[in-house]
């Protein structure tokens, strides 16, 4: 929804029909890269469930199916992409932005999975620094910048100047916004966050341990 | 004036995407088994 919202902000005006239903397919495409990540981290962290529902791996007729599942939810991304922005100006700007972003998403999973491995946790391997790289290249690129980077390629005005400026505010919003994820899923009161958070009990590297291991005395930890 | 998007407006696009990304699988003939199997994976993204 964040697609057509700064289109329509970028424009300050309404979005004519074409005009939404083009930004809104960029903001489905942004959900597909989404879907088609979630459904890939859920099985290599054997999650059990996803939105309140058994994550799609774990759905009893589909098991294994879902890797491919997953590959065929980012093909969608570039069918969308070629059937309605073939021929936009920014059609490979579109592309290789949805390449890198995806390749930047790939860098911050495998630096997750190597970090805090599920089966044998280490917390040597902990840091606030690998933290905020995980964190950013996991989530920030392609949840805060993605849908931004595609509004300003839509209405063709895209430069590296406004590209980098929209990279300095979003990418320390999106970090901001997953450390409070992290904050609350230990202080939030469950009636507000709509779950019961288990991050200290599943081991996961969370802000929390990573700033509680910066503090400790080796005696504490 | 920007005007912002609701939720209704923005999912009531989807279905038409999932009919275009079915109907580029159905031009390699895709058994009708298939196509409804991946309608469920693409519905699974919009949950």
């Amino acid at each position: 929804m964040s697609v057509p919202d700064s289109v329509s902000m970028l424009r300050e005006a309404p979005l004519s029909e074409q005009e939404y239903f083009e930004s809104a397919t960029l903001g489905w495409m942004t959900e597909l890269l989404q879907a088609f990540f979630l459904v890939s981290d859920d099985i290599m962290d054997t999650s059990i469930t996803r939105r309140g529902q058994p994550c799609w791996y774990r759905q009893p007729h589909v098991g294994m199916i879902a890797i491919n599942d997953a590959f065929m939810l980012e093909a969608a991304i570039y069918i969308l992409l070629k059937k309605y922005f073939r021929s936009h100006v920014a059609y490979v700007d579109l592309m290789e932005l949805f390449h890198e972003i995806t390749f930047q998403t790939e860098l911050g999973q495998l630096c997750d999975l190597i970090t805090a491995p599920e089966d044998k946790v280490n917390l040597d391997n902990f840091s606030l620094g690998k933290y905020e790289f995980i964190v950013v290249y996991k989530t920030a690129w392609y949840s805060f910048y993605l849908p931004v980077a595609l509004a300003l390629y839509h209405q063709n005005i895209a430069t590296p100047k406004n590209l980098k400026q929209a990279e300095e505010i979003l990418i320390p919003l999106g970090t901001y916004f997953q450390v409070q994820d992290d904050y609350l899923d230990n202080f939030g009161l469950p009636e507000h966050i709509g779950k019961i958070g288990t991050d200290i009990l599943d081991n996961k590297c969370s802000w929390l341990v990573n700033k509680a291991l910066e503090i400790v005395t080796p005696e504490q930890r | 004036m920007a005007q912002t998007t609701t939720l209704k407006q923005f999912e009531a696009i989807f279905p038409k995407l999932v009919e275009d990304v079915l109907d580029h699988a159905k031009t390699y003939n895709l058994p009708a088994e298939f196509v409804d199997w991946f309608k469920a994976v693409s519905i699974v993204c919009s949950l």
